[in-house]
């Protein structure tokens, strides 16, 4: 056996054991639906080490496909995946796969505006393919138009398709490998292991995620819409070459794969010595070079998000006017003031309220509930919106939120 | 020596993603506040009125149903959960109930689940229930009825 140091494949595994288990306590937390998801995971972020267990969640991934690529290049480097571990090589190249999955599922489940543009690339992607679009589109979306069945396929995917997928391939690798060796190649990676955990954990903590503004089903996409860093390369693919979106993120990466994992039966000959194999480590040395090149051309373009506030344009509501038309002052008294009726609780700017369970119950969320649409919210309100009994629109509650929560 | 390493690796891995894990099961419970139930004079003297709490529940916000009661001046607060399975009792004036849920004009609050039955101050009128109507803590501000949730 080759070299006394850490087996590289081992540590993705270990990885991703931990994604496992993070997931699964992650999923106590996530709901895929557009209504829930964003709700949901800021929620998880408030829970007690709920940000740390979501990030280190998110670096598994990051850790578990880099290791796995240094590993691959490390067996193709010393012709590790000819005869005998022809298998080997290309179940753990599913296994890569399966981690891909992983990574490239779980950005989009988010619910924010980045992983919703996401969603929409995925479809487009899978609408270009020739003959067949619509109908692979459709079976991705769950319907017509990306929607909740959207985000509850992803999710069945993510949490039940491929971690099956990984624990059937894990099994089968150590199944050959025993029937190659006797038995596991004996582990001298603790070291390493430990190493590797630390890191990570050192990243989760100084690099949590982070998660955008919720996603607007009826929205643009957002000025810092991108994909994850590993599939920078195919977008900035997508952003030079004009059409050919099925070509460029469709058969270009399916065509890649298929090359890397069919690699043991096309690239035949016999040496494992690299100074004998130079023609197709040349060739694979261009394709990493050139997807480096254009991951790196990427992140030069990459556009800053615009922070600043932009004026309101002439039209909006302010929160006052709001008030007088829907005559909020007969029911509730408004900082203070007498009203003639009082059926309803005073009101008062939460933002000037420093009580932690004011801010606690009186969320932008739950404002959004109740006065977005107070029957919905609960059947037996006498809140109805004299006298115009319409429902704010949506410019005239974001007035009332400013007046309540400040900007 | 190699299963001992194994076995540390195991609890490594399922120390650093468990217990950030297990701790966000833990300690759902939402902040406590006094709310505003409304005027004192919109309430009915001797009679049961729904009063709905806004709670903060996982990342929604839903409600908890409790009844107040106005006795002159006073009010009391009382947790529609019945004590006795958990049930949500309703007030015998409640459309629909019948008056065999009223426990034979018995009680003020009927649990349909087990047929038990409440007082109008929550107190246990009818078998199986044993255990009064948990309160809620009250207090009336300027003419203002305030919970505390």
């Amino acid at each position: 056996m080759r070299s006394r140091s850490p087996n590289l494949g081992h540590l993705a595994l270990l990885v991703a054991a931990g994604g496992l288990l993070s997931g699964a306590f992650l999923a106590f937390h996530y709901a895929p639906t557009f209504e829930a998801a964003h709700d949901s995971v800021a929620h998880v972020e408030t829970l007690a080490l709920g940000r740390l267990l979501r990030s280190l969640h998110h670096w598994c991934g990051t850790f578990a496909l880099v290791l796995a690529g240094l590993h691959a290049a490390r067996l193709f480097w010393h012709g590790e995946y000819k005869p005998p571990w022809r298998a080997l090589w290309v179940l753990g190249g599913c296994m890569a796969l399966v981690l891909l999955g992983f990574v490239y599922t779980g950005y989009l489940l988010a619910g924010d505006e980045r992983a919703l543009a996401g969603l929409r690339v995925m479809d487009g992607v899978a609408a270009s393919t020739p003959f067949l679009g619509d109908a692979i589109a459709s079976a991705v979306r769950g319907g017509d138009v990306i929607s909740s069945a959207t985000l509850t396929r992803l999710y069945a995917v993510h949490a039940v398709v491929l971690p099956a997928a990984l624990v059937f391939l894990v099994a089968a690798f150590v199944a050959r490998v025993k029937r190659l060796h006797g038995d596991l190649v004996p582990t001298r990676d603790a070291r390493a292991a430990i190493a590797v955990l630390a890191l990570l954990a050192l990243c989760a903590i100084l690099f949590p995620p982070g998660l955008g503004p919720e996603a607007d089903l009826t929205g643009s996409a957002p000025p810092d819409a991108r994909p994850e860093w590993f599939f920078l390369w195919v977008n900035e693919l997508l952003h030079r070459i004009p059409g050919n979106t099925f070509l460029v993120a469709g058969l270009l990466p399916l065509g890649l794969v298929t090359l890397a994992i069919g690699l043991p039966f096309l690239a035949r000959g016999e040496a494992r010595e690299p100074a004998r194999r130079k023609p197709e480590i040349a060739v694979a040395a261009v394709i990493v070079l050139v997807i480096a090149g254009l991951t790196a051309a990427s992140f030069a373009r990459a556009p800053e998000r615009v922070e600043e506030a932009s004026p309101a344009p002439a039209g909006t509501p302010t929160p006052l006017a709001v008030m007088e038309k829907f005559q909020c002052a007969r029911c509730h008294r408004i900082d203070g003031a007498e009203s003639p009726d009082d059926t309803g609780p005073p009101l008062y700017r939460v933002a000037a309220d420093d009580h932690p369970a004011v801010k606690d119950l009186f969320t932008r969320q739950f404002f959004r509930l109740k006065v977005g649409d107070p029957r919905k919210y609960w059947d037996g309100t006498s809140m109805n919106y004299t006298p115009t009994r319409l429902k704010p629109t949506a410019a005239e509650l974001a007035a009332l939120e400013r007046w309540f929560f400040g900007e | 020596m190699r299963e001992d390493r194994r076995g540390f690796l195991g609890l490594l891995v399922g120390a650093l993603f468990g217990i950030p894990g297990i701790a966000t099961l833990l300690g759902a419970r939402g902040a406590r506040a006094w709310i505003d139930a409304g005027p004192l004079e919109a309430l009915p003297d001797g009679e049961a009125k729904r009063f709905a709490i806004p709670v903060a529940a996982g990342w929604e916000r839903r409600e908890k149903t409790a009844f107040l009661v106005r006795r002159g001046d006073s009010v009391i607060a009382l947790d529609a959960t019945c004590t006795h399975a958990g049930c949500l009792v309703r007030p015998a004036s409640a459309p629909g109930a019948s008056s065999s849920e009223l426990g034979g004009a018995l009680g003020a609050f009927t649990c349909p689940c087990h047929g038990g039955a409440f007082s109008l101050d929550g107190d246990p009128v009818k078998k199986p229930v044993t255990k009064p109507l948990a309160r809620l803590e009250t207090r009336v501000e300027d003419g203002r009825v305030k919970v505390r949730v």
